[in-house]
């Protein structure tokens, strides 16, 4: 499940949390998720799906839910 | 946190706002919003600064932009990343918005230099980047500085400074007369200083910067002399904190032109010293007198009582490592620039780059 595999992406990216990462969780809630935590997460989900997000999706991307949708719609 | 964009023609307005006075670190000085709304290449709507602002009001980060443009592709909107800053205890999640926000401000058509460590390993690891040019130079150390470099470093040896002083003075003395007969040389090149590029200065630098990607003339050149982003350190405390270049104790420019016996001219020589720091971000010469501008170098060293010069020119920097020279220290610096793969493949396959492209020139 694309959700499952990017929960579990956020918890290789950010290990040190010991937070429940949900759809609702932001990068304000994970002490870690600074910005190049933020690029290697982006990577590391880019290179998990085989896609690309471009600008205007890194954009909107505000909480982990966002993240799912985007890729969800690029996995159709 | 919201953001604000601030356009060219919105800059003038944003340093007299409430946001901006009342801010305890501020995102821009007065004199780079007055030198950035006169930049000859940027239209008003071109946005200037990004900031974001937190729920008290205060600026958290912010990210910079010089707009540039390419004269052989002149639609083309691109820009210098020209500052980036988050507030580490309050910003830390401002800073990816705020670079996207850039990004897209400019439809990725964006180019970095001079990257910390970590702006690199960001853009590099972000796969929208690419280096495209090293500039490789090097920093000729003339006269020692000992007591400005080692209470900088840490304010704790202030109380040495009396004893850096002497020992600083007591070794140039010594320097001076070891290398008297190369800073001393003259020149036989005619050398004119000018407050402004003129007409025959700047037809002399159109046809030695063919190859320039970016071929900054009379209109760009006089807009960085005369609105300069550092001014004189005054002795005001200030109430508001600016992390980047703002106040020297010393900064100049100086144009030079250089004639032969002729009276042909052969250089036009940009200087630019910064407390003792002298570079020279834009130069363009007639190759058969290296020799002879190297001299005039020293000369303008010496009167200008520069302790270091900063070269990126390799032409210069060999003729400058060529002979014995006075210079007691040598420290080689590069610079990388990086560009989005977007803009990457608009430019020319080949092209030079002066060592003042972007805002290299200001600081």
């Amino acid at each position: 499940m694309i959700a499952h595999e990017i929960f579990t992406l956020i918890k290789d990216t950010f290990p040190n949390s010991d937070i429940t990462i949900t759809q609702n969780t932001t990068a304000n809630d994970v002490d870690e998720w600074d910005s190049l935590g933020h690029i290697m997460l982006i990577q590391a989900i880019e290179e998990k799906f085989k896609i690309e997000f471009d600008l205007d999706e890194l954009l909107e991307f505000n909480q982990v839910g966002d993240i799912i949708e985007a890729v969800k719609k690029k996995k159709e | 946190m919201r953001y604000q964009e601030i356009t060219i023609k919105e800059l003038a307005s944003f340093v007299k706002s409430n946001v901006y006075l009342n801010s305890k670190n501020i995102p821009i000085t007065q004199q780079r919003a007055l030198s950035q709304i006169k930049n000859p290449r940027a239209s008003k709507e071109d946005v200037a600064l990004i900031i974001a602002i937190d729920k008290q009001n205060e600026i958290v980060g912010f990210i910079g932009a010089l707009p540039e443009k390419i004269p052989a592709k002149p639609k083309l909107k691109i820009a210098w990343n020209s500052c980036w800053w988050i507030d580490r205890k309050n910003g830390q999640k401002a800073a990816i918005p705020l670079f996207l926000k850039f990004l897209k401000a400019y439809d990725q058509n964006v180019l970095f230099r001079d990257l910390t460590p970590k702006t690199e390993e960001i853009l590099m690891r972000f796969n929208k980047f690419e280096k495209i040019k090293k500039l490789k130079g090097f920093r000729y150390f003339l006269f020692l500085n000992s007591k400005e470099i080692i209470t900088k470093r840490n304010r704790i040896f202030i109380i040495f400074s009396p004893i850096l002083q002497v020992t600083d003075k007591i070794t140039n003395t010594f320097l001076f007369y070891k290398n008297k007969k190369h800073l001393t040389k003259k020149s036989d090149l005619k050398a004119v200083k000018i407050n402004a590029i003129d007409k025959e200065a700047a037809n002399f630098i159109k046809e030695h910067q063919k190859k320039e990607l970016f071929k900054r003339g009379e209109k760009e050149l006089n807009w960085i002399l005369k609105n300069p982003w550092i001014l004189k350190k005054t002795l005001k405390k200030d109430v508001q904190f600016y992390y980047f270049s703002d106040t020297s104790r010393k900064f100049k420019n100086d144009i030079y032109k250089l004639y032969n016996l002729e009276n042909n001219l052969i250089a036009v020589l940009f200087f630019n010293n910064n407390d003792g720091l002298v570079k020279i971000p834009f130069i363009y010469f007639n190759a058969d007198y290296l020799e002879e501008i190297k001299n005039f170098i020293f000369t303008y060293l010496l009167q200008e009582k520069a302790n270091s010069l900063l070269i990126f020119n390799p032409l210069l920097n060999k003729a400058l490592q060529d002979s014995n020279h006075p210079f007691w220290y040598i420290k080689p610096l590069n610079k990388d620039f990086v560009v989005s793969k977007k803009l990457k493949p608009l430019l020319p396959k080949e092209y030079d780059f002066q060592d003042g492209e972007g805002d290299f020139v200001f600081a």
